[in-house]
């Protein structure tokens, strides 16, 4: 109501006279409705009406009743207030313009659904297609855009360009990537994808050419195509089957078995050292030490010079390098950790995980802690037979 | 009871109408705060500690302290303040 009452315009009256309650009933009874009415004395009263309402009031009240405008506010009298300001009025309706006007071209593209660097090239990609920061509204085709973009990118499940207010946005939906297709009239074998152990074979179409137990390399063949018993005729088929395999993935890590701990001797030395913006020079001779830390006890500007000097003051604290060693049953379970984390992220998706087993040597000073993971997978991949 | 407003009661008894439908004054109160009345008659009397509004056959007399008349139009007031007490007088 406030806000209404704001955009009408309203005045904040004061009515003088007797019998005020005489002077609400007329203005009730007008259709003049009075708000935030308040009794000052016996013969004052402050009330909020409607600029449509002051100007109707005061032409029907009696004269008996004394009616003045403490206060007009709301759009309407700020616009009058403003026509006497005619430069301020153009330019307002030149932003009001220059908005609407603005408000017809793309100012920002967001793309969402992909990784942000493939949201890059494709906000580039978009470019081409006519949709770029400054591109007019309504020379984008959407449907046509977002049925190039499920042309164009296989990858897409689904693509929709929409315009939220002077933001483009192209939602994207991935797509899950599509089996293998197999040519089922070419003969083919089925190799190892790597080296593994065979768990179990079944061949369903083919000969096995590997036993359960025997480890293979990758590349090998394990169920082959070429069926040829000797007597007969040789036969070429595209071999199928699923053959499961035991793969383990590695991963090692290393850390030094001692922890290097700097003891100061109690000899120090101080240097001052002039330095201008990021670049220092020393006043002062250099350390003497061999291995020290450094640490800035004084500093101070110098003032009426333009460029930022400053002069600082260094101390060197002399200290002597000492291998402690380390905690290797704390080291070891945090080595193991790790190289467990980083096998893990070896084993493809389709893989199980059936078990792990740790390694741990000393070399060099360092603990070397290799973790191998155990998978069970299929290892088998179709490779088309030469005709 | 005037003749009106046996007339009106009839009207309302007849056709199962809502009463404030035919005129019937209805008063709302919301806490002590706030007071709306509907359908009334123009205003008695208006202090910072009294507010009579005119009913057919009565005046409604709100007594407290701070009372402003939030609202008043031709049909409707609102009346809020820290209201005591909520009075039908000369009753009629």
């Amino acid at each position: 109501m406030r806000l209404w009452k704001f955009i009408t315009g309203y005045v904040m009256i004061r009515v003088e006279g007797l019998s005020l309650e005489k002077f609400l009933n007329i203005a009730a009874q007008s259709g003049i409705t009075v708000y935030d009415v308040q009794r000052v004395s016996y013969t004052v009263l402050r009330a909020v009406i409607s600029a449509h309402g002051y100007r109707k009031i005061r032409r029907i009240v009696p004269e008996k009743y004394r009616i003045t405008a403490e206060k007009k506010a709301g759009v309407p009298f700020g616009f009058i207030r403003l026509s006497g300001r005619k430069v301020l009025l153009i330019g307002l309706a030149c932003l009001c313009v220059a908005v609407f006007v603005a408000s017809f071209f793309v100012w920002d593209v967001r793309v969402t659904g992909i990784e942000k660097r493939e949201a890059i090239a494709l906000t580039k990609e978009m470019q081409s297609l006519g949709v770029f920061v400054g591109a007019f509204k309504g020379g984008v085709d959407i449907k046509e855009i977002e049925t190039r973009l499920m042309v164009e990118h296989d990858e897409f499940a689904w693509a929709n360009l929409r315009f939220k207010g002077v933001v483009a946005e192209i939602e994207v939906v991935l797509a899950e990537p599509p089996p293998e297709m197999v040519d089922e009239t070419r003969p083919c074998d089925i190799v190892a994808t790597k080296d593994a152990l065979i768990e179990s074979i079944m061949a369903l179409k083919g000969r096995a050419a590997v036993a359960k137990g025997q480890t293979v390399r990758e590349g090998d063949v394990l169920i082959s195509g070429f069926i040829w018993d000797e007597g007969l005729t040789r036969i070429l088929v595209a071999a199928r089957g699923e053959v499961i395999g035991s793969v383990w993935y590695k991963a090692q890590v290393s850390a030094p078995m001692f922890n290097e701990t700097r003891v100061p001797t109690g000899r120090t030395q101080t240097q001052r050292v002039i330095a201008i913006g990021a670049d220092t020079a020393a006043v002062d001779a250099g350390c003497e030490f061999e291995e020290y830390d450094t640490e800035v006890i004084d500093e101070y500007d110098v003032v009426g010079l333009f460029l930022p000097v400053k002069v600082i003051t260094l101390k060197h604290s002399e200290v002597k390098l000492r291998l402690e060693p380390a905690d290797l049953q704390k080291l070891m379970v945090d080595l193991e950790e790790r190289a467990f984390y980083d096998a893990q992220g070896l084993v493809p998706d389709n893989a199980e995980v059936v078990g792990h087993e740790t390694v741990s040597e000393e070399k060099d000073g360092n603990l070397v802690v290799a973790v191998y993971v155990q998978t069970r997978e299929n290892i088998g991949k179709v490779v088309y037979l030469e005709e | 009871m005037s003749r009106l407003s046996e007339i009106k009661k009839g009207i309302v008894q007849k056709f199962e109408l809502s009463p404030e439908a035919v005129g019937c004054l209805r008063l709302t109160i919301i806490d002590n705060t706030n007071v709306y009345i509907e359908n009334h008659r123009g205003i008695a009397e208006y202090t910072q500690k009294k507010v009579g509004i005119n009913g057919d056959a009565f005046v409604i007399v709100i007594s407290g302290g701070a009372l402003q008349l939030e609202r008043f139009g031709r049909d409707n007031v609102a009346i809020s303040g820290d209201i005591r007490s909520v009075q039908y007088e000369n009753l009629r």
